[in-house]
């Protein structure tokens, strides 16, 4: 939570400044514009101004000119004028004669006026003023000023707005980021929680997923894709030890009883050597059920798929074609093989041997003498199928789905010796290489079919190629 | 032969150097990596037995730096039960055979010897002789006392390796793995059926037995006055 926190307090930080940032800028821009052109129209007011004055003087002389004074005076407004001769003395204006200053200038003023009855005086405060000077050919200075108060009071209204709309802004800014970043933190905070409720053992609880597309909800898919995987992996590894606790009890009590024989009853070192031999034999064949568990979820977890390369499964298939029909031969079946040559698939070679291996030796170990087993490998379409079939048994419809499970064994094979792997371990490979298997009714037997599809094996089309060339 | 033992587990070391000793072998062993690279850098060895899994330094990487320190002595790696992929890894470090614990002291032992006295690869050899019995392999054709005997391609891998091995006893699965590429237990009767259809093309009608059964072990192909 200390985080969350903070990464609201940063979220926000970071958009207050974004905020005020923006509106200082264009407070600067608008400020200086506005100064600018206000400015630049009041000096253009004053000079036409000093310059008409300086024309009415040259035409018609001081007394019109200090008559056009007063009357321009009279319209009232914040003007200054001022007209002087050589000498220094006031003619006419509100403002005290200065030291004659050309073209544009800074002023500070005080109203100043000349009467017959007050005599010269000056009232107000010291204002500040634009003002341009000009000489004339007689040495006479005509001024003509204005205020520059109407310019202060427009910076000082621009001021006034660019605080409070800056002010608005942050407190906008500070609740913007506020909900912004609480509304990520909140989806941030669902994973959380889903996380905690995992680790508190809801295994099956999985985060919101609000099906708009964006990145966060991309990253809750693929969470909840991720922990599909491990809790199926979980599952898997579950029922492999409680599988384990229960189909290792028998030839464990078997081993034990054995080895209690060898210490309690054995009365020659041969009877001692046959049960010692009886115990190794049980622990063998335990070993052996361990081996082929650890082997069946090593190749659940999917890692062997890395090291999948092009193989050729018609020489492949070949090799177990001509091993098991002399075995096959020995305990009086049949084995026939149509293995069509050519045929490559992207997979495991050493797991693909086993699938063929385990299927034919099923086939082999679980029908009555004199069966005859077909082994067939061929391509349909662009699917590689490959069946093992017999004239057997068969298996009963109702158990056909079952026999691909761990330990799973039909009741006439429990006498034949076996863990009840093999086919779960060809399961096991077969769905590793994206693989189907059918068990079909054979009438009477079973036929086993193992279908590598087309789209499955894309990726091992330009690797066979490239192999091949 | 002198051989060195690296294993970490004090049972199983102890049950492997006594083993090898009743077999007339010397034995060093070393219970740790950094030991046995020690051992296995300084001193003359025909065969070393590795751990997989060591403390200090890991079996594999102790058989590469021993590899890369230019040391050519057969290493035979063990591992723990069901690594499918640690066989490749094994090899590619650079090990020259490997074997699943637990196992049988038999098939330890037939896998030392084949690996100590692993003949150089000989280039010019064609044919191959034992007693009476003639292999050229160059026309794939077999000979016994004259007479030409027709072998399947199986028969004829499975006689090949026999004759190699010679008088080296083969083990069962060593068969499995080097004649078929078979890394997993068959559950049906497969080097017994090839092995007795072999003998019955081989030894059958012939004044002696060429092929013989190792107890327990596997199988051993000499001569029948070569007592053991």
């Amino acid at each position: 939570m200390q985080l969350a926190s903070s990464l609201i307090a940063r979220l926000t930080t970071l958009y207050v400044i974004l905020f005020a940032a923006s509106v200082a800028i264009l407070f600067a821009l608008v400020w200086f514009v506005t100064s600018r052109s206000m400015t630049a129209q009041l000096m253009a007011n004053v000079q036409r101004d000093a310059v008409s004055l300086a024309d009415e003087y040259r035409a018609t002389g001081a007394a019109a000119a200090a008559a056009l004074v007063e009357r321009r005076l009279q319209r009232g407004g914040l003007a200054y004028y001022l007209l002087q001769r050589r000498d220094g003395a006031w003619i006419a204006g509100n403002i005290a004669p200065v030291s004659p200053v050309l073209g544009p200038l800074d002023l500070q003023v005080r109203l100043f006026s000349r009467g017959e009855a007050a005599g010269e005086r000056t009232q107000g405060d010291l204002r500040d003023a634009i003002g341009y000077g000009v000489l004339l050919g007689d040495g006479t200075f005509v001024l003509a000023g204005e205020d520059v108060g109407r310019l202060q009071a427009t910076r000082k209204a621009i001021l006034t707005a660019f605080s409070i709309g800056g002010g608005v802004s942050v407190i906008l800014a500070i609740l913007g980021g506020l909900a912004l970043s609480a509304g990520f933190l909140r989806r941030v905070e669902s994973v959380n929680r889903t996380a905690r409720q995992i680790m508190a053992g809801q295994l099956d609880s999985r985060v919101t997923v609000r099906d708009n597309g964006d990145e966060l909800d991309r990253l809750a898919a693929n969470l909840n894709a991720m922990l599909d995987r491990i809790q199926s992996l979980m599952e898997s590894l579950k029922q492999v030890s409680s599988d384990i606790a229960h189909d290792l009890r028998t030839p464990l009590a078997r081993l034990r009883q054995n080895l209690e024989t060898a210490k309690a009853s054995a009365r020659t070192v041969e009877e001692f050597r046959s049960s010692t031999d009886a115990a190794i034999a049980e622990t063998d064949s335990l070993l052996k059920t361990f081996s082929a568990l650890l082997r069946i979820a090593q190749i659940e977890s999917g890692s062997r798929k890395a090291g999948f390369a092009s193989v050729d499964v018609s020489e492949l298939f070949e090799l177990v074609a001509s091993t098991f029909a002399a075995v096959a031969e020995d305990q009086g079946h049949q084995l026939v093989s149509d293995i069509q040559g050519g045929i490559g698939i992207s997979g495991d070679r050493e797991l693909l041997l086993q699938l063929a291996t385990n299927l034919v030796e099923n086939a082999i170990r679980h029908t009555p003498s004199g069966t005859k087993i077909e082994f067939r490998l061929h391509k349909e379409m662009d699917d590689v199928i490959t069946t093992v079939a017999d004239n057997g048994p068969g298996i009963p419809a109702a158990e056909r789905g079952k026999v691909l499970r761990r330990f799973y064994r039909l009741e006439a094979s429990r006498t034949t010796p076996g863990s009840g792997l093999g086919l779960a371990l060809v399961a096991a490979i077969a769905d590793l290489h994206g693989a189907r298997i059918g068990l079909i009714d054979h009438g009477p037997g079973l036929i086993v079919e193992v279908c590598f599809p087309a789209s499955a094996r894309s990726v091992a089309q330009p690797l066979k190629n490239a192999v091949r060339s | 032969m002198r051989i060195l033992v690296i294993e970490d587990d004090r049972q199983t070391a102890q049950y492997l150097a006594k083993g090898l000793r009743q077999q007339g072998h010397v034995v060093e062993v070393a219970d740790n990596g950094r030991d046995g690279l020690f051992l296995a850098a300084g001193e003359k060895f025909d065969v070393m037995v590795v751990d997989r899994m060591l403390p200090g330094l890991d079996g594999l990487g102790l058989v590469k730096t021993v590899r890369s320190a230019g040391v050519k002595t057969p290493i035979l790696l063990l591992t723990t039960l069901g690594g499918i992929d640690d066989r490749v890894a094994g090899l590619e470090a650079g090990s020259d055979d490997y074997l699943v614990k637990p196992f049988a002291f038999a098939e330890l032992m037939a896998r030392v010897n084949a690996l100590a006295r692993r003949p150089p690869i000989a280039g010019a050899d064609t044919t191959l002789k034992i007693a009476d019995l003639e292999m050229d392999l160059l026309r794939r054709k077999v000979r016994r006392a004259g007479a030409d005997i027709e072998l399947t391609p199986l028969e004829f891998k499975l006689l090949e390796h026999l004759m190699r091995q010679t008088p080296r006893i083969v083990t069962r699965t060593m068969l499995l793995e080097q004649v078929w590429g078979f890394h997993f237990d068959p559950k049906t009767s497969v080097v017994e059926t090839h092995m007795s259809r072999l003998r019955g093309k081989i030894d059958k009608g012939f004044a002696c037995e060429l092929i013989h059964t190792a107890r327990g072990s596997g199988y051993v192909l000499r001569m029948p006055d070569a007592t053991r």
